[in-house]
């Protein structure tokens, strides 16, 4: 037995306003899914923050671990020129020789990374006005064996007292990497002593420390 | 009625037709608000001595200036000549750059051999530059290798190039990106080729 079509009455009926409402629900849940969704996106962090280098800290004459080094900063002068390449370089700052005993852990590497901080996040790469075989990965270092040197920087007078020295293996990707980093100790009693050295520096080549 | 025409008609005209007629009608919009018209290059003229902002970099261009050899800078070929621009520039991003070689052209010059300085040198002491550090403005030397067959300018266009900070679409990193003419600076050339 078949009903005749059109004769079966709708579980549900359709009306206009039922219609409206459906649509305002199917717009409002689009809504809070966008909302969740940007919600969610706000608080994931992005590329850069979550690629950054592994700072690891320590202070003057601590060594720290860069995961294939170990890097200590045991000092730093300051003057206003530096010799290199034969002649006196000048600078509109002040130069910063960081002197530093690194020691690779369990194979031979570099420092390919050294840079100067300040506290305003400006970042200083070491000199390429002089040759310096230390920061631009020039210096092989062979595990166990310390050496002692010098890294020369160029900065601004108005961030001197406040940078500090990070080092790490790779020139060109730091990211997700172990990063050292190590505050400079200069006070504002330093710089005066620095702007009046018109002496030029001369940067301490690399040595085997004992 | 009427709607039920334009229906009918529109269902016996083949596609490609409907295509073509949407082309033609969306150029005629266009040339109507002066869509056909030839674009002009159109950057900024900015006077010497002024600064122009180029995104990581501030630059101000001084002078321009014709030189024979200039040892220890060593031309490709010899007798051909140097075109200098010499130029302020102050990094403005936080980190020191390394991409000086981007910020100026000279495009209207002839017989140069690269479009990118062969040299940037720094003027206070005339080491190459690597790196410009923040915060730091430097005058700087932007050398040009010209052809000793070209003719010697007598006035050139400077043009200072820029960045715009970014994501970058494929690695998702804040980068400085999309090299693009900022501005433009109208220079006599100093010949000091025989002084």
């Amino acid at each position: 037995m078949t009903a005749e079509p059109g004769t079966v009455r709708s579980h549900r009926r359709v009306t206009p306003a039922g219609r409206l409402a459906t649509a305002v629900l199917a717009a409002g849940l689009v809504l809070a899914a966008l909302v969740v969704g940007g919600a969610i996106t706000s608080q994931v962090p992005d590329t850069d923050r979550r690629e950054q280098s592994f700072i690891r800290s320590g202070g003057v004459g601590s060594p720290v671990d860069a995961r294939t080094f170990d890097a200590t900063v045991l000092g730093v002068r300051g003057g206003t020129k530096i010799n290199g390449g034969g002649q006196a370089h000048d600078t509109s700052g002040i130069w910063v020789l960081a002197r530093i005993r690194l020691v690779a852990r369990a194979e031979p590497t570099r420092v390919g990374y050294a840079v100067l901080v300040d506290d305003r996040a400006r970042v200083y790469r070491a000199t390429g006005r002089i040759t310096q075989l230390l920061a631009t990965g020039g210096r092989i270092l062979e595990p166990g064996i310390p050496v002692v040197g010098e890294i020369a920087f160029e900065v601004p007078l108005d961030a001197v007292t406040r940078l500090r020295l990070r080092l790490a293996g790779s020139q060109l990707d730091q990211r997700m990497d172990a990063m050292t980093e190590c505050p400079l100790p200069v006070d504002s009693a330093t710089l005066p002593r620095w702007k009046a050295q018109t002496t030029p520096l001369t940067l301490a080549a690399p040595e085997i420390a004992p | 009625m009427a709607a039920g025409w334009i229906v009918n008609a529109a269902r016996k005209v083949p596609v490609h037709q409907v295509g073509l007629g949407v082309g033609a009608l969306a150029l005629a919009v266009s040339g109507l608000f002066g869509g056909l018209t030839t674009v002009r290059d159109q950057v900024p003229t900015v006077t010497a001595s002024a600064a122009t902002d180029g995104g990581p970099w501030r630059v101000t261009v001084i002078r321009a200036r014709l030189f024979n050899d200039l040892p220890p800078l060593s031309l490709q070929k010899a007798g051909d000549r140097w075109l200098v621009v010499v130029a302020t520039v102050e990094v403005t991003a936080a980190e020191s750059r390394g991409d000086m070689t981007d910020i100026l052209r000279v495009p209207a010059v002839p017989g140069l051999l690269t479009k990118e300085p062969s040299y940037v040198v720094l003027a206070r002491d005339s080491t190459n530059v690597e790196y410009l550090n923040p915060g730091m403005p430097e005058k700087i030397g932007f050398f040009w290798e010209q052809a000793a067959g070209s003719p010697a300018p007598t006035e050139v266009d400077v043009r200072v190039y820029g960045k715009t900070q970014r994501l970058d679409a494929l690695t998702g990193h804040l980068n400085w990106l999309d090299l693009a003419v900022r501005g433009q600076v109208h220079l006599t050339v100093d010949d000091q080729r025989n002084k």
